[in-house]
């Protein structure tokens, strides 16, 4: 049986390998810049990722019955991360349309954030993985949105250390 | 002591290497981790208190987590049991198995605890106590049946894409 990565991780490994193509990262991304982003495009990948998984997943699965709260409750801080998730974005290297990112205007940026990250996410997530993103996403519930947050953004500041492409910063 | 901690070690799973590795299911795999769980974080606030700041959140309320999901142990106990004397059942060592088994669960359990305990301060690489630090932080809120059902399903996860080693025991396929 294949297994893939879940939802997030997916996302972030799927912008690292896209966009260091092209040219260098010019730095590694703080813990903070990647809390940014993972705080801004965690809730529209949970929304979208939720109603995708819908027909596959139980209906009174935790997705069917309270994703949607989840999604409510993760929304609240989405605004205030897109600076943060704009810097993470821009220093991940990469050109789009034959001008680096880290030149790109913020309304790009952003747009680049929803079609690249978002959307190519969304897409190609396989149907296969729900039951294995619900069963990991329900025991964490319970915690408050921004240490749901800064969870994900802590296993993607560990993970992203190695590997090709840009990298996340040393913890200090 | 140092014959039960013999005993004891011998039932680990780094003993139990040479045979063909039991497997654990997800729900012996859970009460372990449920049973284990405040043993671990009294490890671990142990083994980082030399290298987090004091104001480190482990160095402040590691004993107190601990505290808190020890509550949970009792209830776990019977099936973490269970699953500590499957993976033991596989080591060389029968006869320390066998005598192990005749011990009353309150002297059986202190030394669990002091194996978990010391697995932990043996194993774990000191510079991992910042990341670990923050990770215990941010799900702390979290009852512990969560975070053992979370821990439960990370090595199921791993195990399957054969990126998670679990000594010498294995998850059973679902």
């Amino acid at each position: 049986m294949k297994v893939h990565r879940f939802g997030m991780a997916g996302a972030l490994a799927l912008v690292l390998t896209s966009t260091a193509q092209a040219a260098p990262a010019p730095s590694c991304v703080t813990q903070e810049e990647i809390s940014g982003l993972v705080a801004y495009a965690l809730p529209p990948i949970a929304d979208r990722m939720i109603k995708k998984c819908s027909s596959s997943l139980k209906p009174d699965g935790f997705f069917n019955t309270r994703g949607m709260q989840m999604v409510q409750r993760l929304s609240v801080g989405q605004e205030a991360a897109l600076p943060m998730a704009t810097r993470a974005f821009r220093k991940m290297g990469g050109e789009f349309k034959g001008k680096s990112r880290s030149l790109l205007s913020d309304a790009t940026v952003r747009a680049l954030l929803e079609n690249e990250l978002i959307g190519k996410l969304i897409s190609e997530l396989p149907v296969t993985m729900c039951k294995d993103i619900e069963a990991v996403v329900a025991p964490l519930e319970p915690l408050p949105a921004e240490n749901m947050v800064q969870f994900i953004a802590s296993i993607f500041g560990v993970a992203g250390r190695d590997g090709a492409g840009a990298k996340a910063c040393p913890l200090p | 002591m140092r014959s039960i901690a013999a005993l004891v070690l011998a039932l680990t799973p780094v003993a139990a290497q040479a045979a063909a590795p039991p497997c654990l299911t997800p729900s012996e795999f859970t009460a372990l981790s449920s049973y284990a769980l405040p043993s671990i974080i009294t490890g671990t606030t142990e083994r980082c208190a030399a290298t987090l700041p004091a104001d480190a959140w482990l160095r402040r309320n590691g004993s107190q987590l601990a505290t808190r999901y020890a509550a949970g142990k009792p209830a776990a106990w019977p099936s973490a049991k269970a699953a500590f004397f499957k993976i033991g059942g596989a080591s060389a060592n029968a006869d320390a198995t066998n005598l192990l088994k005749t011990l009353p669960d309150s002297s059986l359990q202190p030394m669990v605890d002091a194996l978990i305990s010391g697995m932990v301060g043996q194993q774990l690489p000191p510079d991992r106590c910042g990341a670990i630090n923050r990770l215990v932080q941010l799900l702390a809120p979290l009852p512990p049946e969560n975070t053992a059902e979370l821990i439960a399903l990370a090595a199921g996860l791993g195990a399957r894409s054969g990126r998670a080693k679990l000594g010498g025991f294995s998850l059973c396929p679902v």
